[in-house]
């Protein structure tokens, strides 16, 4: 018997004749391997990649700490980086991961030289880290290490923007992009880009739910602000809501494009009804578009992961200032309750016999 | 057919890694196409609205009494907790036994039970330490537990149980939980009671839990090896830890003897393989002689990154046997 993936997937793909006996025998000894041995591999890799890091470094920078030592420093991490991921295997891959994230930060350390707290060093460093992060995205290497370069990609971005309506405008953008690339995954799937598009839409994903609770009225990060002493502008709470509820609505058009012009109608509606009711906390509705896409692109951990990031949302409402408890409350109980007479609605208007077996 | 989400997934990583050709993604889309069916939607959109109506409900709840809290007098509060609880229980009760709904109601009921034993604690102020809350806790749990049969509660009830013990044996005042592992007593005890836990799910698993997954295993098996591979580390370099060594290498080698052969276990076989790595890493760094040098660092990289990869293999390998099985 060949060892299959979940659900018969090789053994469909064989009976369609997508692919042959020997493709399939080939892709089932291609199963990847466990996450929990991942994990553990992982665990010591990262290890051993410390303990080595130590012991180069740490006497190389105690005799020559400057620029271009930390600069050559990080070359040589990043040229072992790019060897060891052409290895696969995926313990080289993880320390690869941490030679690379090491090699980086010492160029961008090597950037900002002594004077790594002042503002337009601080923009130097970003723009070093944007570009170092950039270019490690296209050699060939594991799909997380492009994630997390798309990530430092993402968040330098948002740095050279700085707080106020541009960072606001970038959020929306970035939750748009996020949503158009889990939407159209069946397009690139196959592409010989996939792995690079496919980080670009992770690290957007990430990107988008992290950065929606700027846009949020009276949010925690109000505070945190006044700390930073950069006031948020009050525009930002009106361009992150609009541009979340326009994703959103854009997101619901497109997945019913092909639908009965009824049913078309009642999501428009639902997604309409549903943005003044977190008119005020947008992250819900970046949250919402992001499911919506997630699920249509069949990726189980971002729809367990959107959904997370909503129970965040909520749970930072519990702090926001911008209306009591008691007006919370009775949002709260109210949506919850038209969510449940919905799914009454919903039972209904799809016939209860459909429902009864599950 | 029409492709299930699970096979889309699966079906989409695989082109992304480079096995599906577009002509092969395209000719997989021609029968079926490559998007959840409406009656998945309709079965998401079901369980979103039912699942998040009841939590927005519930929040709207909580909110509600945070917002009346301070005023509210006791006898509400234990009232507004008693019927959490008694609402959970109450739930259970109509549905089929072991089933979803089942399981959910009574993980509630242990939920509750621990709200309402906090909120007693709170309101009474009966200078009972954090420990006995979580003893009780675990205590009152059991019947539940025993009658829900779920993965769910076991876990809650050993997390709870597990916290009892380590908050009643720690003297630590910054580490209120992790300070039992402080010395050999503690870190003997925590794995003793975690391997009766073992022991008890090895021989009635059957009976305890519903579905016949080992979760509630391998989680017992991480309190016994966990502690005593830590102690083991220690033990190398501090001596009172010394009588943990032995207790430690008798516990890895039982495990990889029962779950190798016996009962094939292969995650608890790496979790005792890699603490085996972890405590042979501590011993060679302690006997190597320049403990900081350039050389003693790399060695004991080598050696973590040699032991690492052979347990991979051997790991990867019997994996795949047990894929073939």
């Amino acid at each position: 018997m060949i060892p299959d993936r979940t659900g018969g997937l090789l053994e469909s793909l064989q009976a369609r004749g997508v692919i042959d006996a020997d493709r399939r025998r080939a892709l089932a000894a291609r199963a990847p391997v466990p996450w929990w041995l991942a994990a553990l591999l992982a665990v010591a890799a990262w290890i051993a990649s410390l303990i080595i890091l130590s012991a180069f470094f740490g006497p190389l920078l105690m005799l020559a700490d400057n620029a271009v030592v930390r600069a050559a420093g990080g070359a040589a991490l990043i040229a072992a980086a790019l060897y060891l991921f052409r290895r696969e295997s995926p313990f080289a891959a993880q320390m690869a991961l941490a030679f690379s994230l090491a090699g980086q930060a010492l160029i961008v350390v090597a950037v900002a030289g002594d004077a790594a707290g002042q503002e337009s060093v601080s923009r130097m460093m970003a723009l070093t880290a944007m570009v170092v992060a950039a270019g490690l995205m296209w050699p060939p290497a594991p799909g997380l290490h492009r994630t997390l370069c798309a990530l430092i990609v993402l968040a330098s971005v948002a740095w050279l923007i700085g707080p106020g309506s541009g960072l606001a405008l970038f959020g929306v953008a970035v939750t748009a992009a996020a949503a158009a690339l889990w939407l159209t995954r069946a397009r690139w799937a196959a592409q010989p880009h996939a792995p690079l598009v496919k980080a670009l839409a992770h690290a957007a994903t990430l990107v988008a739910l992290g950065l929606a609770p700027y846009g949020h009225a009276r949010s925690a990060l109000d505070a945190l602000n006044a700390v930073a002493g950069a006031g948020r502008h009050a525009s930002v709470p009106v361009i992150y809501a609009t541009g979340a509820a326009a994703v959103l609505f854009a997101t619901v058009a497109w997945l019913t494009r092909a639908a009965p012009a009824g049913l078309r109608a009642a999501a428009l509606g639902a997604a309409l009804l549903f943005v003044p009711g977190a008119w005020q906390t947008p992250g819900l509705l970046a949250s919402g578009a992001l499911l919506l896409a997630a699920f249509h692109a069949c990726h189980r951990p971002w729809v367990v992961l959107t959904l997370s990031f909503a129970a965040l949302y909520l749970a930072e409402l519990y702090y926001s200032l911008h209306a009591t408890l008691l007006e919370k409350s009775l949002a709260l109980a109210v949506t919850g309750v038209l969510l449940l007479l919905a799914r009454t609605g919903l039972r209904r208007w799809t016939g209860s016999a459909a429902w009864a077996a599950r | 057919m029409l492709w299930t989400r699970a096979q889309l997934g699966e079906l989409f990583a695989l082109a992304e890694s480079g096995a599906l050709t577009p002509d092969q993604l395209q000719h997989a889309g021609a029968d079926a196409p490559l998007a959840p069916a409406r009656g998945e939607w309709l079965a998401a959109a079901d369980r979103l609205c039912a699942f998040g109506g009841a939590l927005l409900v519930m929040a709207g709840l909580i909110f509600f009494f945070a917002y009346n809290w301070a005023e509210l007098h006791r006898f509400a509060k234990l009232g507004t907790a008693f019927a959490a609880l008694a609402g959970c229980v109450g739930a259970a009760m109509p549905s089929a036994p072991f089933g979803t709904a089942w399981r959910a109601a009574l993980l509630g009921a242990c939920l509750a039970l621990g709200a309402l034993l906090a909120l007693i604690g709170q309101i009474y102020q009966s200078g009972a330490d954090v420990w006995e809350l979580f003893a009780a806790w675990a205590a009152l749990m059991l019947p539940f537990a025993l009658l829900a049969r779920s993965a769910g509660c076991w876990t809650l009830w050993l997390v709870v149980a597990n916290a009892a013990l380590l908050r009643a044996l720690s003297e630590s005042a910054w580490f209120r939980f992790l300070g039992a592992l402080d010395g050999p007593t503690g870190v003997l005890l925590v794995a003793g009671f975690n391997f009766a836990v073992l022991l008890v799910f090895e021989a009635f698993g059957a009976r305890l839990l519903v579905s016949t997954r080992r979760h509630i295993q391998r989680l017992a098996c991480l309190g016994v090896i966990g502690p005593l591979a830590l102690g083991a580390c220690i033990a190398w370099w501090e001596t009172r830890f010394v009588p943990v060594l032995p207790v430690y290498a008798i516990a890895a080698a039982l495990a990889g003897w029962v779950y190798l052969a016996p009962r094939r276990d292969v995650p608890i076989l790496a979790l005792s393989v890699f603490s085996a790595i972890a405590v042979g890493t501590s011993a060679v760094a302690r006997v190597l002689p320049e403990r900081t040098g350039f050389l003693t660092l790399n060695l004991l990289a080598l050696f973590v990154i040699v032991t690492s990869a052979l347990a991979a293999v051997w790991l990867t390998r019997l994996t795949r046997e047990e894929r073939h099985a």
